[in-house]
């Protein structure tokens, strides 16, 4: 009888195990693929700091054949650590009381402090900060752990309504017909680079400003195109664009690819006027547009929130953590719904490519 | 005595078929399964046909597949009501959601239950000839587009 008990619970914890132990083991060994691909190079002149390197402190490690093979001279599980533990020692070299304005550790496995380049730093001051890291390296198994000192400038904070250059997506435009927000980085059938925005901001030739119509300073261009048969659209040739789209004032998101919308998409939509919003694509639907007088085909309809200066917003939705563009924004229908125009049908009535 | 490592192993496999399932249904699984249909809840004027789509084959087309059928059978619907078209008449649009035809008809269009019905029968013909048995629609009630510029 204890043995036929002792076997029923033994099997009962293999059962138990056999489900805990692949999990656990999971999450303790998988290495990201940002880890995987992370290259590891000790050349200090390389383009990645030519112009920025102030200095290199500590020792890069031997290489051994254990260090060829791995792509970091240290994981950046270890020198994530290492930052951490830095924080308190570095609080008071920290901007604004102080020349630091960021640290973290590198693609090559190697820690950085950030220098405000309007700062001016004594050897003596990098040293002691440069020991911070030191000693915080020591504690987590690293001996004179290399750092390297880069002189960079304060983030520049924006608001959608600054003049911007290069012009992105999710900025505030104004043209003949009042103002909305710029869609995407896009080029035309001739190569010419410039960005796509709603039809109904505007006529053929009407001039296009960055914000607002406040003088030359502000123009970007004429509408060289509208859109009419498949979207509400235009397109204005303008060379001093890129192809992001403002996400905050410190935050711009770049695109992996476009592609049309599809029932269920989460739809992000960066305006002008009410920021970002979001809202499940609901509908695919044929879409009367009364600025135009006729109906669209193919619209998608999603409730997210909008109001007046969206018009023309880039809307895209999340793939794995990368940004995918589905259209832009054209208005609101009761009761609440965000409608945009599809990628492909902009595209066809613009005879342009997204240029992401 | 003898019901204790019993309930020990009924326990255990419990706890492994709870945690398989919540390791596995916790990754992200798509959005297929997130949308809110309450968003039609208030503006529904009518609901057809069997939204467990069904084809005439009696068999259940995967989601794409599904998608498609509903794009067909709008489409060609669409070409079928054009007298109904705004601003003239009523409708604002046929389209698609995730599991039927929708039917956009204008808010403030006094609901004729005999139109709807015409309608609805246009859009059971294309079903029918997409395969579908008792293709689901529902009608909803909708404002027109309002564009989004701001005057200036």
């Amino acid at each position: 009888m204890n043995i036929h008990k002792t076997v029923v619970v033994l099997l009962a914890l293999l059962l138990a195990g056999m489900v805990m132990v692949p999990i656990v083991s999971a999450e303790n060994n998988s290495v990201s693929e940002e880890e995987k691909n992370m290259v590891r190079s000790d050349n200090p002149s390389d383009v990645y700091y030519k112009d920025i390197l102030i200095t290199q402190m500590g020792t890069l490690p031997e290489v051994t054949d254990a260090l060829t093979s791995s792509k970091m001279y240290f994981s950046p599980s270890v020198l994530q650590k290492v930052t951490d533990d830095s924080v308190p020692g570095l609080e008071k070299f920290s901007y604004p009381n102080g020349p630091v304005i960021g640290y973290g550790y590198d693609k090559y496995g190697t820690m950085d402090v950030q220098i405000n380049k309007e700062s001016t730093v004594s050897p003596s001051e990098i040293q002691e900060i440069y020991s911070v890291i030191q000693n915080a390296g020591e504690k987590n198994g690293i001996h004179n752990i290399p750092c390297k000192f880069l002189s960079l400038g304060l983030i520049k904070m924006q608001a959608r309504t600054d003049r911007i250059r290069p012009v992105i997506g999710g900025l505030q435009i104004a043209s003949d017909n009042g103002w909305g927000t710029s869609g995407f980085r896009a080029r035309d059938s001739n190569g010419n680079l410039g960005f796509v925005t709603a039809g109904h901001l505007g006529y053929l030739n009407s001039a296009v400003y960055q914000p607002d119509q406040i003088g030359s300073y502000y123009a970007v261009g004429t509408i060289s195109k509208l859109g009419t048969t498949n979207s509400d659209s235009a397109f204005i040739p303008y060379s001093n664009t890129d192809p992001s789209v403002y996400w905050s004032s410190s935050v711009t998101l770049d695109y992996s690819t476009y592609t049309d919308p599809q029932v269920n998409d989460v739809a992000y939509k960066s305006g002008a006027a009410t920021d970002v919003t979001a809202g499940q694509v609901a509908l695919i639907n044929r879409c009367y547009n009364p600025y135009l007088g006729k109906y669209l085909p193919q619209q998608a309809y999603a409730p997210y929130s909008s109001s007046d200066g969206d018009s023309g917003a880039p809307v895209f939705k999340w793939v794995s953590s990368n940004a995918v563009l589905l259209g832009i924004h054209m208005g609101q229908a009761d009761p609440g719904f965000g409608v945009f125009s599809p990628i492909s049908g902009i595209n066809s009535d613009l005879g342009i490519t997204p240029a992401l | 005595m003898k019901t204790i490592p019993i309930l020990v192993l009924v326990f255990s496999l419990f706890l492994a078929i709870t945690i398989g399932y919540t390791v596995y249904h916790g990754k992200d699984s798509g959005n297929q399964d997130q949308l809110d249909v309450s968003i039609f809840g208030n503006i529904t004027i009518r609901s057809f046909g069997d939204t467990s789509f069904i084809m005439k084959d009696n068999k259940s087309p995967d989601y794409q597949k599904k998608i498609s059928l509903l794009e067909n059978v709008s489409a060609n619907t669409e070409k079928d009501l054009v007298q109904y078209d705004y601003p003239s008449g009523p409708l604002l649009g046929v389209g698609y959601g995730r599991d039927e035809v929708i039917i956009a008809m204008h808010r403030n269009w006094t609901i004729n239950e005999t139109i709807i019905r015409e309608m609805y029968s246009v859009v059971e013909y294309h079903g029918d000839q997409a395969g579908i048995r008792s293709v689901p629609c529902r009608f909803i009630s909708m404002g027109v587009l309002k564009t989004e510029s701001s005057g200036i």
